[in-house]
């Protein structure tokens, strides 16, 4: 296996750039991350998020004497360790860890000095008066005692406010003539956990200031952005899609690899280059996905190439899609369905329909489907699993189809839909000519598929009731984001509490007078959508 | 030795040893500007930093005898950076040579109570050759098999950094040709001797934070391990056994 690396996290951050492939698109996205517009990078996983924000990071480092724009980077990876019953201690964590990053950033580039804690060159022995805390340094401190003590008696006056870390920065900034602190959140909202998702957001959008501004990587589909937080208002958010149909992506991706190549290597790749590139297709835009086929047949030869296509993409790429159903017990439903309707559904549609045009000596392919949008919401909680992955991408919502019907477009991982085939890298460097966006199956709101989700979607509560989630079933229909006529009806009906709700199906709604399967659909929709809420994270 | 054009005036009959000195120190004086305006202070503090992280080191480590050893190292690390701004190259890399011995020893150390003692009173002396020994040493896999069993494939590397670190170093306190560490004869500024610290350094960091978490990093209390998380994650988050311990991805 050739030694390539495979996620930023392995590459230490000063030789970061040294690996960078500066294509259209990523300069683009890494100039936006520069300025001081909030920004949202959705991608999934292996697209290259975290390089991005450490290859801005590098650049604004390198700058700084000039721009005097300090970048702090900081990681919520951690965060899925966090499992307390205080629902301020995430916020605390989160406040911890930035300031803590701020002040780390400050120290390394000299802004802000201080003697090692427990000696000093100064005094011999303990800290002394030249280790006056600034107001930065003290709201860190507090912040840290505080959520490392969840659930413990606080005087709350005690805790610093959002605001007051962002006097503290102002201060920083004007004493050390910073123009501003450029934030970039990574792994931010990675888990399904939504009350932690909205506490980042809200906190995303509260920190913004004329001398910070943030910015954040995040999975596909996080809609739990919450109230306060508007996509569009507070932030410009940016798809990291690299589109396999766009001029350019081959050579972006050669490219990427290149950086990490050994001669050899190299060589490799321009004697077989219609096999790399079929590994290059079969990722649908995911680097990290790429280097780690090409480091597994790191020769490039047919045999190896077309092993690789039938193994890989039949059986190691779901290996991570299915780990996270171990991951999130409450999701697990929605995990195994989402991969029985793609390798049972989806990709045995679209195989039928690219046969069907080559018989019929169509130029076009697809690797493309739609799903109505009133499609049950676990159906679309369901491919929002598979977008984490990049199994799926969703490429855009809006799309008129048949009869005029609305819904949202999807991509199928090519690697995946052309692994069934006898010849999968003939079949990718076809996908690579003919793959046209408008030409996509569709899926109705109610087709076929779906029931199987439907019907098992009461058996969350049974797999992983937790307190938290009873709680939430006991509560009152009423809680519910529903029409007044539609609580009572439920009520009327039987049907009282969330739980019962969610054990009906949408028949049983329709026995209220003027609710016929579309509003059953978005009744059920909603009791679904509270549930999922409280799902473990 | 100072530099050459000013050896004349450092002639004068009736100069005293004050005024000598207090020449020399002019001489510092300068070259600790030169040391300390941009882009050189960006070094420094980006190698000052150290003195922190090994700060957080013995606070989470403060029950334990050796924590002092690591307070010695913290001071004779200032020292090192301090004789580096002032233009005392070869000070500065001895002082980096004692910062690893002092360090690797505290370890070592660690898992020998009796030895410990015996240092701490005069009556053990530190041995290089035992404290990078193959089979007893920290880097050994007996070592890491007891104490963080993840990173026995790590420990023959980092014992190869740490012995051609302290072989390069030792030219310094030798003072016989220079090999990899061509000081300069005079007292004067050279950014290339300053630079060339600065990636010692950096090699010291990867060295000295491996060696404590190998030893320590299983056995901390999870606050613990989120005081040192911040620069731990930087300094050695590259190596996927640390990284996983610390709350980070795994690789794949």
């Amino acid at each position: 296996m050739a030694n390539l690396i495979i996620r930023t996290e392995d590459i230490r951050p000063e030789y970061i750039l040294d690996l960078y492939v500066d294509t259209t698109q990523d300069k683009k996205i890494v100039e936006l991350l520069k300025s001081p517009t909030p920004t949202i990078l959705e991608g999934s996983r292996g697209t290259g998020k975290s390089f991005l924000l450490r290859v801005t990071e590098a650049h604004l480092i390198e700058t700084f004497e000039e721009k005097r724009i300090l970048p702090i980077y900081v990681s919520f990876v951690k965060s899925s360790l966090l499992q307390s019953g205080d629902p301020n201690q995430f916020l605390h964590w989160m406040m911890a860890r930035l300031c803590s990053r701020i002040i780390r950033s400050l120290y390394q580039t000299g802004l802000l000095a201080r003697p090692a804690s427990p000696v000093s060159l100064l005094t011999g022995g303990q800290v002394g008066f030249d280790a006056k805390e600034t107001p930065l340094e003290k709201v860190a401190k507090e912040y840290e005692e505080t959520y490392k003590r969840p659930g413990a008696l606080i005087d709350s006056s005690n805790i610093p406010t959002v605001e007051d870390l962002k006097d503290a920065v102002e201060d920083i900034c004007r004493e050390r003539g910073i123009e501003r602190l450029s934030i970039f959140f990574d792994e931010a909202a990675h888990i399904f956990r939504p009350e932690q998702q909205r506490q980042f957001f809200t906190l995303f959008r509260d920190l913004r200031s004329p001398f910070m501004s943030c910015n954040a990587a995040v999975y596909p589909g996080v809609t739990f952005y919450g109230h306060t937080f508007q996509t569009t208002h507070d932030a410009t958010p940016v798809s990291l899609v690299r589109d396999p149909i766009e001029q350019g992506y081959l050579k972006g991706m050669r490219d990427i690899v290149q950086k990490q190549a050994d001669s050899e290597l190299s060589a490799e790749i321009e004697r077989h280059r219609e096999n790399f590139h079929a590994l290059a297709y079969a990722v649908s835009g995911n680097p990290r996905l790429l280097l780690k086929t090409v480091g597994m047949a790191p020769r490039l030869r047919a045999a190896e190439v077309k092993k690789i296509l039938k193994e890989f993409y039949r059986t190691d790429i779901w290996s991570e899609h299915s780990v996270l159903a171990e991951k999130y017990v409450g999701h697990r439903a929605l995990i195994d369905w989402g991969r029985e309707f793609i390798e049972k559904t989806v990709i045995p549609d679209s195989i039928k329909k690219n046969e069907q045009w080559e018989k019929e000596q169509k130029s076009e392919t697809t690797c493309f489907f739609w799903i109505h949008r009133d499609a049950p919401a676990v159906v679309y909680e369901a491919l929002r699993m598979l977008s984490y992955t990049g199994i799926v991408t969703q490429i855009d919502t809006g799309i008129v189809a048949t009869r005029g019907e609305i819904g949202a477009r999807y991509a199928v991982n090519l690697g995946c839909l052309a692994a069934p085939s006898a010849e999968p890298i003939p079949a990718l460097t076809k996908f690579g000519r003919s793959l046209a966006i408008k030409r996509f199956t569709e899926y109705g709101a109610n087709h076929p598929a779906f029931a199987g989700l439907t019907s098992v979607v009461g058996d969350f509560q049974e797999i992983d009731i937790s307190s938290v989630l009873a709680r939430e079933l006991a509560k009152s229909i009423d809680v519910l984001d529903l029409t007044t006529y539609q609580k009572s009806g439920l009520h009327s009906i039987g049907l009282e509490t969330v739980g019962k709700a969610l054990q009906a199906s949408e028949a049983e709604f329709q026995k209220i007078d003027y609710v016929g399967p579309k509003r059953s659909r978005k009744m059920m929709n909603i009791v679904i959508a509270s549930v999922l809420e409280f799902l473990s994270g | 030795m100072i530099e050459n054009q000013d050896a004349s005036s450092m002639d004068v009959p009736n100069s005293d040893i004050k005024e000598y000195l207090q020449k020399l120190l002019a001489k510092s004086g300068s070259i600790f500007n030169h040391s300390t305006t941009v882009p050189n202070s960006r070094k420094i503090a980006a190698s000052h930093i150290f003195a922190n992280e090994m700060g957080v080191w013995c606070k989470v480590l403060s029950q334990r005898r050796e924590a002092d050893l690591l307070k010695v190292a913290i001071l004779e690390y200032e020292f090192a950076l301090l004789a580096l701004t002032q233009g005392h190259y070869r000070h500065a890399f001895k002082g980096l040579r004692l910062v690893l011995e002092l360090i690797l020893q505290a370890v070592y150390l660690s898992a020998n109570e009796l030895l410990l003692r015996e240092w701490i009173d005069n009556r053990a002396d530190t041995v290089w050759s035992s404290i990078t020994d193959k089979d007893e040493s920290v880097f050994s896999q007996r070592f890491a098999k007891a104490f963080f069993p993840e990173l026995t494939n790590h420990v023959q590397h980092y014992r190869q950094l740490a012995v051609n670190l302290y072989r390069e170093c030792s030219e310094c306190v030798h003072g016989n040709t220079p090999k990899f560490i061509p000081l300069p004869d005079c007292l004067n500024f050279d950014q290339s001797v300053f630079d060339l610290w600065h990636s010692k350094a950096s090699i010291l960091f990867m060295i000295a934070h491996f060696v404590l978490s190998l030893r320590f990093l299983s056995d901390l209390s999870e606050t613990d391990v989120s005081y040192l998380e911040p620069f731990l994650s930087d300094r050695l988050g590259h190596l996927e056994e640390i990284r996983k311990l610390l709350g980070g991805p795994a690789k794949g």
